[in-house]
């Protein structure tokens, strides 16, 4: 049984694969972060390597050395820093090289291609040109347009999308009892399980996200002189970009709330707070927020001065009151 | 001899085209010849003259003179613009000559080289038919003037090239250097520049014999130590700095800017082929082998961005050049990018190299004696166009991408 | 697990094994021994996933069992043991491994056994005996002209080839080619090709030390392992997969010149020239001059443009045509290292042709080298 939460197009697609012997040499997965494209390959990998009947069946040493991570055939291969380099290529080439070692395939999960420097990928599209008979190579990326099309035109493409929340849900109740952080969770998660997973082992996660919206609540509340104080010390915090996913999330949830759309609110504990910020802001102001949220993380992918974005963006915020004290 | 001097009589040239930039340019349009040509800026502007034809000499106009002041003293001298790629195309093909005679070549600057010809007399005869042997040769090929000096050392050889312009050839026999400069103006010697050459005249000194006579101790005295003593001894005509093979940037580039902005993959394949194709050919001429090839992009706007990569095996193999600088095309220029300039090059020159023929990939020794057979040819005939068909016709391999793919 | 066994024995154990233990690999458990009881004997056993080892030592057990710990503090800690009685007992709870010998003590923490990847014997698919002296000289006649630069990784790999006619190694790295053969006592039931890792090759070299038994080989059913059983030793290897290049097809057929010469003068010569040539692309040029019987020569020079030149002449029987060809000296003097006869016979063509070198009575065994290209 194939333990993957959603997708089930793709686990299909991939199950009639295996079915059939109609192996691709090549997969590559594409979605949004924490979507499960690294999970899904790696139950692929098992199911590849599984001695079950059913695969991949979970108990037999393959699939359990897969799920640990210690199956001599089954590699994971990230970016080595911000980049995935042409040296971790290069072993892993050879690697494909030799035969399996005690499965029948050796399976090479590559994350995160889009970090791949421009020689890595050349260096890989050796391997995808003439790929070893008995290995199964599965790339995942945000999105197939970032790598070489010359990469993407010899992998089988299986592109994840977010997943319903619905099924989030039901999946979390088989974990978690308690029904509010249950609708909590995968409101907040927006279709992705594995931060939803997360979240419920590590709750520094969702309280991480409080202290986000704190952040932008008290941005509302002040005047031009102390947002451009706030932008300097938020410069350095350690996750600018889950701070501004959040806000990004927060902005939808007022809009949400403006067109009287309460039932879709990821935000489900900060109702008060933003059906202030809804009530004392105009639609155009939310969405030009929102928009800002937005134009800000593409511009943090290009290494922008926080600094200077983040005062661009709180000026370019509605100034609200908002019922929130002053926190540390 | 005061010092010791080589124990082994040398030669080396000096070789200057005379009025480069404005002799390409009545090559270019035949209708010049002959008149006062001024190349460089516009007079509106604050352009300067880079180079006058002798007919503009004549007026007294010089090289670096203010192009206003220039049209003062010839105001009926035509003006063009420059054209460097020319210019720079023209001395590369001036180079190459040079290399054949010897690989000890040191390009001072894009008209002008030394060559140490010492012990080529058994290859090409005496230091003067050599001479004479450039001068036909840059004449014929090139259709340029070259002027020629030589003499024992690099002072006296460039000294004697600037005294025999235009299209002088001088001799300066062993052991006569010192009476050769003497009568020479004293600011003539490397060394004195304005400073120098006002203390010295109001010293007395206004010829480089005047100069010669005083003795070491009085210049060591007078203009200083370091100073004083190398002045001294090259007013004696002595000079051991060597010809350092190369010295210049060893690179060898082509380039080309479009008449129109280019997007077209076939096209600028097709650009780097020929372009890898003339590069390796110059390689060849001169003997090296390259060890990176680069390549250089330029967008509309001027953004200019090279890439280079370097090279598992030394080449001097156009092939190998192309598929390297088509590497880094796939790995630095995307689908539907329009480019204004696109350059192929090649650094880390060695001469005194070779490189390992492989077992498996046999086509390299085909492709060596082709390629050896296609230099003889353009040797004689100086024909591209052979080998340009040559390379295209091995371009449609079937794992080429489909070239329509990047419009 | 509890057993006893001599210190010798275990620190002469670990050095065989701990040339499989993994140096960079991403599972923790490849860095230990695997500790097993077999019978009445101690099993070490080290991967990396492309070779494994198994090294048996006679030893005491009182209870059988089994536990991996990590190999340099095992190494480290038996070598520097007093030569007596090693007792070991695992304390499965903890998975740590009790270690006594005389007055000391000491407990390791080891990974469960479990999670060690398994060194199968392979069922067997075709069974060769070579003896030893004749395997250990094929490999160094050939197992050095596989590449170490594994960009192409078939290249990395000895070609084994069973047939009729014996066993056939061959390795090449692009530049050279080595290719030894040896008939075998009793055939293959039917022919086998596989290519195994050089490296493997040479470790199999290295602790088949002074075994005079016949090695045994086997190859799996899978194709996908080759084993060799040694007394008391087994080493697994992985194959490498992949089509290996058709070597026969680029093996001269003919020559222009033949020149035979003492391998001794030559190597010395090719060693002098070296000094020079490593500083100008390990460039030798080498000149055949005819002449019979020893009346020809041959000479060797190297130019550096920094340090200057070196010219040496050999007396050689040179038959043909006079040839001047480079080549890269590494790969002269490789070569000329592993030609254990009196004298090498050359054979060449042109300066761009392959130059085919023999070792005159040494049996089957011819060296192909690449000369390089001069540009002038």
């Amino acid at each position: 049984m194939w333990q993957v939460i959603g997708h089930t197009w793709a686990v299909d697609l991939l199950q009639r694969s295996l079915a059939s012997q109609r192996l691709a040499h090549a997969y590559l997965i594409t979605g949004p972060d924490h979507i499960g494209k690294t999970h899904l390959a790696l139950e692929f990998a098992a199911a590849l390597n599984c001695n079950g009947e059913e695969v991949p069946c979970h108990h037999c040493t393959p699939c359990r050395k897969t799920v640990q991570g210690t199956h001599p055939d089954v590699q994971v291969i990230e970016p080595e820093g911000a980049r995935l380099k042409i040296d971790q290529i290069r072993r892993l080439q050879y690697d494909l090289a030799l035969s399996p070692h005690e499965g029948r395939r050796r399976v090479c999960v590559i994350s995160q291609f889009e970090r791949a420097t421009t020689e890595a990928a050349n260096a890989l599209l050796k391997t995808l040109e003439e790929p070893p008979r008995h290995v199964v190579l599965i790339l995942t990326a945000s999105d197939a347009s970032l790598l070489l099309p010359t990469i993407v035109s010899r992998c089988q493409i299986l592109p994840l999308r977010s997943v319903p929340t619905p099924i989030i849900e039901a999946a979390l109740r088989e974990r978690i009892a308690e029904e509010a952080r249950v609708q909590l969770i995968a409101a907040l998660a927006g279709g992705r399980v594995g931060w939803a997973l997360q979240a419920i082992q590590e709750p520094a996660l969702l309280e991480q996200r409080q202290d986000n919206a704190r952040q932008m609540l008290q941005v509302l509340c002040h005047g031009r002189a102390r947002r451009i104080q706030q932008a300097e010390m938020l410069a350095t915090h350690e996750d600018v970009q889950g701070m501004l996913q959040t806000w990004q999330l927060c902005w939808r949830d007022v809009i949400l709330l403006q067109h009287h759309c309460e039932e879709l609110l990821a935000n489900t504990d900060l109702y008060e707070e933003l059906a202030q910020i809804a009530t004392s802001s105009s639609p155009e102001q939310a969405s030009t927020a929102w928009q800002s949220t937005r134009t800000m993380l593409d511009q943090l992918e290009k290494n922008v001065n926080a600094r200077l974005a983040l005062e661009v963006m709180f000026l370019s915020w509605p100034r609200v009151e908002v019922g929130v004290t002053d926190s540390v | 001899m005061t010092t010791g001097g080589p124990a082994v009589a040398c030669w080396i040239m000096h070789v200057d085209l005379d009025a480069f930039f404005a002799s390409v340019e009545e090559l270019l349009n035949p209708a010049l010849r002959g008149k006062p040509l001024v190349v460089g800026g516009r007079p509106e502007g604050r352009g300067v003259v880079s180079s006058a034809s002798y007919a503009a000499r004549a007026y007294g106009v010089r090289s670096a003179m203010p192009m206003a002041q220039a049209l003062r003293l010839c105001p009926q001298a035509i003006v063009v613009p420059g054209r460097h790629q020319e210019y720079s195309r023209h001395s590369h093909a001036v180079m190459d000559i040079l290399y054949e005679i010897t690989p000890a070549v040191q390009q001072i600057s894009i008209d002008e080289a030394f060559l140490d010809v010492t012990g080529c007399e058994r290859l090409w005869g005496p230091p003067e038919a050599i001479g004479r042997l450039i001068q036909r040769r840059v004449r014929e090929e090139q259709g340029l003037p070259i002027s020629v000096g030589i003499a024992a050392n690099r002072l006296v050889a460039k000294i004697a090239c600037d005294a025999g312009k235009p299209q002088g050839l001088v001799l300066v026999p062993q052991g006569e250097e010192a009476a050769f400069l003497a009568p020479r103006p004293i600011e003539t010697l490397w060394g004195v520049g304005q400073v120098t050459g006002r203390r010295l005249r109001a010293l007395g000194i206004a010829t480089i014999g005047d100069l010669a006579a005083w003795d070491e101790e009085r210049a060591v005295r007078t203009l200083g130590e370091r100073h004083g003593r190398g002045l001294w001894r090259r007013a004696q005509g002595l000079d051991d700095s060597p010809v350092q093979p190369g010295s210049e940037r060893r690179s060898i580039s082509q380039e080309q800017t479009f008449a129109h902005d280019v997007a077209d993959r076939l096209f600028l394949e097709r650009t780097m082929l020929r372009m890898s194709e003339a590069v390796a050919a110059r390689l060849r001429r001169r003997g090296w082998v390259a060890q990176t090839v680069r390549i250089k992009l330029r967008d509309p706007d001027f953004v200019t961005q090279t890439r280079q990569e370097t090279l598992a095996q030394p080449t001097d193999q156009p092939e190998a050049i192309y598929e390297a600088a088509r590497r880094l095309l796939d790995a630095h220029w995307t689908a539907g990018r329009p480019l204004r300039l696109l350059g192929v090059g090649v650094d880390g020159l060695l001469d005194e190299a070779g490189y390992q023929l492989t077992l498996f990939e046999r086509d390299d020794q085909r492709r060596i004696r082709l390629n050896q057979a296609l230099d003889e040819i353009r040797d004689r005939f100086g024909d591209e166009a052979i080998t340009r068909a040559a390379l295209l016709r091995r371009q449609h391999r079937p794992e080429e991408p489909d070239p329509t793919e990047g419009v | 697990m509890k057993i006893s066994c001599l210190q010798e024995n275990l620190s002469k154990g670990i050095a065989i094994v701990n040339r499989a233990v993994a140096t960079r690999s991403t599972l923790p458990v490849l860095s230990n021994i695997l500790l097993s009881t077999d019978e009445s004997r101690l099993k070490l056993s080290a991967t990396n996933l492309e070779i494994g080892i198994n090294c048996w030592i006679g030893a005491k057990v009182e209870q059988e069992g089994a536990t991996t710990v990590p190999a340099r503090l095992l190494a480290d800690l038996v070598n520097s043991l007093p030569a007596e009685r090693v007792d070991m007992e695992l304390i499965t709870r903890t998975q740590t491994l009790n270690l006594k010998a005389g007055r000391f003590e000491a407990n390791i923490k080891g990974i469960d056994a479990q999670e060690f990847p398994l060194i199968l014997v392979p069922e067997e698919d075709m069974r060769v005996q070579i003896d030893p002296d004749v395997l250990r000289q094929m490999i160094d006649r050939v197992a050095f002209a596989a590449a170490s630069d594994e960009s192409r990784p078939v290249l990395t790999g000895v070609l084994a080839d069973f047939s009729d006619d014996g066993l056939t190694l061959a390795a090449a790295d692009g530049y050279r080619l080595s290719v030894c053969t040896t008939e075998l006592e009793q055939a293959p039931e039917q022919p086998t090709s596989v290519i195994i890792p050089a490296r493997a090759l040479q470790e199999l070299r290295r602790i088949s030390g002074e075994q005079e038994e016949p090695v045994e080989m086997l190859v799996s059913s899978g194709r996908n392992q080759a084993y060799f059983h040694l007394k008391d030793i087994d080493l697994v290897s992985q194959l490498v997969e992949g089509t290996f290049p058709a070597y026969r097809q680029i093996m001269p057929t003919t020559f222009n010149t033949e020149t035979i010469v003492s391998t001794a003068d030559l190597l010395k010569a090719v060693r002098m020239a070296f000094i020079f040539a490593r500083d100008a692309s390990n460039i030798v040029r080498v000149q055949m001059v005819p002449g019979g019987e020893n009346s020809g020569r041959m000479i060797i020079s190297a130019t550096s443009a920094e340090h200057g030149d070196n010219v040496s002449e050999i007396d050689a029987t040179v038959e043909g045509k006079p040839i001047e060809i480079a080549f890269n000296a590494r790969y002269l003097i490789d070569a000329l290292d592993v030609m254990d006869t009196a004298q090498v016979s050359i054979q060449t063509r042109d300066a761009s042709s392959p130059g085919t070198f023999k070792p005159v009575g040494g049996g089957d065994f011819v060296h192909i080298i690449m000369p390089m290209h001069i540009p002038r």
